[in-house]
């Protein structure tokens, strides 16, 4: 058990900030990646075998991306106003050009969420962790092709799932 | 949204910092609370108590107690009256027989619910006599299949149609193999070896069960493009009453659902079970299953685009192919499958081969790609099956069903022109 606790900890240590990012990345929303936070290191804790995973990071990481899709799984779709637009990383750009921003963001993860598990976690780390091909490899147990490969048809399935029919906001 | 700037939008996400206080917030929780935990004399509960008031992250301030607590709880379990997982493979793989039901449904889009036959099967295995399937459809038994690795016997008897066919040519170890294909031992195996989460303990029938799910789409060696399995085990006896499988096929315009349940284990079974019952007035239809090699897929591959005018299957999931294969051989001829049963049967066996030779190929792990979904006859020089026959080298079957080995290389270079 104690074992079980210095893992959690360490990890917290070395790769809390990062999760965070990257729930806030995924969900656009601060005080959900909070929540998500704590419910990634509940499931963690609550992991009967533990001793079996090899990299703990890669596995909390691939954890924290099945929670934030999870999560707009259950959200319905706002429609965004001017007053409603979700706190997002940056703040440079005028609140026009964030809304603009904000929505592409958001529906980009919509459909990311309607991927298929593996292609959905391969795209994740490549573009949105910008991790290289090399390295998610090896934390998928995958090749490189093989990655490369599902990021290409992910990449495909997207252009279908956004390339028609789809609203665009007019820059006014 | 322009779909040309979806990797433009994307990087745009990942480019997006959080911004740098938040960062440092994480960072600097992350390392009190590490700090606060290694403090050994001071008492814990204390110590996480100051903490939580003080954190502006309190939510994930009380997830590590809670952290904490699930660990005494988990400790606890363990060493009580939990299902002993990591024994269980070790359990199953020394019964000598078993009997279960398996229950399979199909959703198709398009199909109303209800449309769809009602499948369910009796099996018996014997690690003796070998395997009977009794199949119904809509409670009529449609047909039993008998196979006997030992005494080279796979026979399927249909008594509707009064006929039997007997499948030829299977070394035993390739029949060993398709039996395990429905083995709940060899799933229960496959299940333990992957990663897998705990579903705690429920009821099933007034039985204390515990649980366990795998996701993926190797969860059932290839059968689905992605599927879920759920392992429900009887706390006490440790062996398994209910096996939950979902599947999906065609990107989800097929889904299966299937369920074992009715366990018997270390039943004892009569002999006379798993010999074929062939009365004399049935006929018989050999059919060959030849090797599944290379040839036998690019040949399935062949008959495949000969059916499509060019098309290849978009998916070599074996259930993705027995759709395509059937959606086919209808648009082309317009047959009934249920009269042209022995064109059907033919070209399926020949088709599947390409299905079972990727199988085959994902098995070894020679990192087999298809491009099914992309490539047609009409793209002659583009990859449509590649796999690693040797360090830096790997074969391909290209859009015209030629075949060439190239270098790692010449592979990458290859695939960049793949058409879109």
């Amino acid at each position: 058990m104690e074992n079980r606790q210095e893992k959690l900890f360490e990890l917290l240590d070395k790769s809390g900030a990062s999760l965070y990012a990257l729930l806030t990345k995924l969900t656009l929303r601060e005080d959900v990646a909070e929540e998500l936070m704590q419910e990634l290191f509940i499931k963690l804790s609550n992991h009967k075998e533990l001793r079996k995973i090899g990299n703990w990071n890669a596995y909390a990481h691939r954890v924290a991306i099945n929670l934030a899709f999870d999560w707009r799984r259950k959200q319905k779709r706002i429609c965004l106003s001017l007053n409603n637009v979700p706190e997002i990383a940056s703040n440079e750009k005028s609140p026009l050009s964030n809304l603009i921003n904000s929505e592409e963001s958001q529906e980009m993860l919509d459909a990311i969420r309607q991927l298929n598990k593996a292609p959905r976690q391969a795209i994740v780390m490549r573009y949105i962790q910008q991790q290289p091909y090399e390295d998610i490899a090896e934390q998928m147990n995958k090749t490189t092709h093989q990655v490369r490969a599902l990021c290409h048809k992910a990449i495909n399935r997207l252009r279908d799932l956004l390339g028609s029919g789809r609203k665009e906001i007019q820059n006014v | 949204m322009k779909s040309e700037r979806i990797e433009e939008i994307l990087k745009n996400i990942g480019n997006n910092d959080v911004p740098a206080d938040v960062h440092k917030i994480a960072e600097n929780i992350s390392k009190d609370f590490s700090k606060t935990l290694a403090q050994p004399k001071q008492p814990r509960h204390i110590v996480l108590g100051d903490y939580i008031m003080k954190s502006r992250f309190t939510k994930l301030a009380a997830a590590a107690a809670v952290i904490i607590i699930a660990a005494l709880i988990i400790n606890f379990q363990f060493s009580t009256s939990g299902v002993a997982w990591g024994a269980l493979v070790e359990k199953i793989e020394s019964v000598e027989s078993v009997v279960y039901r398996l229950t399979t449904n199909v959703k198709m889009q398009g199909m109303p619910q209800g449309q769809t036959p009602k499948n369910e099967a009796i099996a018996y295995y014997s690690s003796e006599y070998g395997t009977r399937a009794e199949n119904y459809i809509n409670d009529q038994l449609s047909f039993i299949m008998y196979l006997n690795p030992k005494e080279n016997i796979y026979v399927s008897v249909m008594p509707e149609q009064k006929k039997f066919m007997r499948f030829t040519d299977k070394s035993p170890d390739e029949l060993k193999q398709i039996a395990e294909k429905d083995d709940p031992r060899v799933m229960v195996r496959h299940m333990m070896s992957t990663e897998y989460k705990p579903l705690g303990r429920d009821k099933i029938n007034r039985i204390d069960v515990e649980g366990i799910e795998c996701t993926g789409p190797g969860v059932m060696g290839g059968m689905f493009e992605d599927a879920t399995a759920r392992l429900w085990v009887e706390i006490g006896t440790d062996f398994p009453v209910r096996i939950e499988i979902e599947g999906i096929v065609s990107g989800g315009q097929m889904e299966m659902s299937m369920v074992m349940d009715d366990f018997q284990w270390n039943v004892e079974l009569d002999p006379a079970l798993f010999v074929p019952d062939i009365p004399a007035d049935y006929t018989s239809q050999e059919l060959s299953l030849a090797e599944t090699n290379e040839g036998t897929a690019i040949n399935g591959l062949r008959l495949f685009a000969e059916l499509t005018d060019g098309r290849y299957p978009s998916n070599l999931a074996l259930l993705t192919l027995m759709k395509e294969i059937t959606e086919a051989l209808t648009k082309k001829y317009g047959i009934k499958i249920a009269v042209k049963q022995d064109e059907y049967t033919s070209a399926l066996v020949d088709i599947l081969q390409a299905g079972t030779f990727y199988v085959q190929l994902a098995a070894a792990e020679k990192e087999a790609v298809y491009y099914g979904d992309s490539v047609t006859a009409e793209n002659p020089e583009a990859v449509l099956l590649r796999w690693k026959v040797s360090d830096g080298v790997y074969r391909i079957i290209f859009g015209d069903l030629t075949t060439s080995d190239v270098t790692a290389e010449e592979l990458a270079e290859l695939e960049a022109l793949q058409p879109k």
